[in-house]
């Protein structure tokens, strides 16, 4: 397929909210389902659709507050082109960039459109570092994320005993842990959650 | 004190000299009391009830949100294939995509994370997140942060409670206190659930009829509280900015409605 085009985004230091948005994301290390099947000649695949990455990506981004958009145009050249938006709705941090469609100026327009929803699905999921799976029925097959990996009894015992003493009661600590959407069973956590607690942490000390 | 019978709860308000049923089934309300030595069973408005008078620009936008997104799914999905433009809205409904499935929706989430709230006001138990499933989880982090903040301390929770003098009766989410925060004024709390955790302008009215209506009860509230947790985790508090006699103001509009529609 066609050329990716990074625009000039500004140095990755510039955007610390959309990047902490992305990264709390990632860390749900979410596996979208190959949901429809293709056929290229003999060899027939797999593949996960634009609705099955809408129904699972979008209600994700929203959470984090992060906008996803694309746009079909003509690129410098008068090329067919995919230009696409993650924005971070809050702070108007943004990564934004072209993907050529590799259709020439003689296409059908049904050919566009096919190429447009390709590159909808390729952009969406290499942006957010999205992998499909083959099913999500066997736990085995998901790949999971280091971020996902259950902590050691050590690195347990050393963050609840950090939000024991942040917090004045188990009740509370509980709370907090339920306000960041994290489990109060310790032997679930993960560096995610990890995350997760530091970052509430910060944004309850800013509140004060 | 409460007692169940048939279906009904009543609620006793000795100091007051009537009980107060309450029927879930049909979330309606009836005042017993004695009138010359004789017992007496008054139907009284809900407070709800008495809203839906009131015109509710946003709500149409919603409903026609919501079948417009229906009707588009379900033409993306190939379900609308020979259907006319007319008939469209038809099988929206039929096949739960339109308004009434999604505010059932709407309905079974608001009544779960009041019952989170309830839970925790019984028992001072947090909620466990991973046993919410998402979107559900989202209001419930959010119920959460807004326990966290206030920490409340339940003087009454799920209470019923009516305007003998005006005739309605409601049920009030939370009445606590959050000495927590360094007073000890009791707060009347209203617990809203929508995805951007909106005040909507008609709860104040519903938060200013149970102020009344409690003060009747011998609950009075130093502080009327509306409370929104949203999808994303967040929630918002405001004060109610409504008083008795807007709320008044509005029953008498319902009142002379239903007298016109018999």
């Amino acid at each position: 397929m066609g050329d990716v085009k990074m625009d000039s985004n500004g140095a990755e230091g510039d955007k610390p909210e959309l990047w902490a948005a992305l990264l709390a994301l990632q860390a749900e290390a979410l596996a979208i389902q190959r949901d429809a099947e293709g056929q290229i000649q003999n060899r027939k695949y797999k593949y996960a659709t634009l609705t099955a990455l809408n129904e699972k990506m979008l209600p994700r981004l929203a959470h984090y507050g992060l906008l996803w958009t694309t746009k079909p145009i003509r690129d410098e050249d008068g090329e067919h082109a995919l230009a696409y938006r993650m924005l971070h709705v809050a702070s108007g941090e943004r990564e934004t960039g072209i993907m050529g469609l590799g259709v020439d100026t003689q296409a059908t327009p049904q050919m566009i459109g096919s190429a447009i929803t390709y590159m909808r699905r390729y952009s969406f999921m290499a942006i957010l570092n999205v992998v499909p799976v083959e099913t999500d029925d066997d736990g085995a097959k998901v790949p999971r994320a280091a971020a996902e990996r259950k902590l050691t009894e050590r690195r347990r015992t050393n963050a609840l005993s950090k939000l024991l003493a942040r917090f004045d009661s188990l009740q509370t600590v509980e709370l907090f842990l339920g306000s960041i959407g994290v489990t109060t069973r310790s032997e679930e956590w993960t560096d995610s959650d990890l995350l997760k607690m530091k970052r509430g942490l910060e944004k309850r000390g800013e509140k004060k | 004190m409460t007692m169940e019978k048939e279906g009904s709860e009543f609620f006793r308000f000795d100091e007051q000299g009537f009980v107060l049923e309450y029927r879930d089934v049909s979330h309606r309300y009836w005042l017993h009391e004695l009138i010359e030595g004789k017992s007496s069973r008054t139907p009284l408005q809900s407070v709800t009830g008495v809203l839906r008078v009131l015109d509710k620009p946003a709500l149409l936008a919603w409903a026609e949100a919501c079948g417009a997104e229906g009707a588009l799914r379900l033409e993306r999905m190939g379900e609308l294939e020979g259907v006319s433009f007319e008939n469209a809205i038809n099988v929206v409904r039929m096949l739960g995509m339109g308004m009434d499935a999604k505010r059932d929706a709407a309905a079974d989430r608001g009544t779960l994370v009041h019952r989170v709230l309830e839970h925790y006001g019984r028992t001072g138990e947090a909620p466990e997140i991973s046993d919410f499933e998402f979107p559900v989880r989202g209001y419930v982090q959010g119920l959460c942060s807004w326990l966290l903040e206030w920490m409340p301390e339940p003087v009454a929770i799920e209470q019923p409670i009516c305007s003998r003098l005006h005739n309605y009766a409601g049920r009030v989410d939370l009445f606590a206190r959050s000495p927590a925060r360094g007073r000890d004024d009791l707060y009347l709390w209203d617990l809203k659930t929508n995805p951007a955790g909106t005040i909507y302008t008609e709860s104040h009215l519903q938060t200013a009829a149970y102020e009344l209506a409690g003060i009747e009860c011998g609950l009075e509230p130093d502080m009327v509280m509306l409370l929104a947790v949203a999808e994303n985790g967040e929630f918002q508090v405001s004060p109610c900015h409504a008083s008795g006699d807007d709320f008044l103001a509005v029953l008498e509009v319902s009142r002379i409605m239903r007298r016109l529609a018999k």
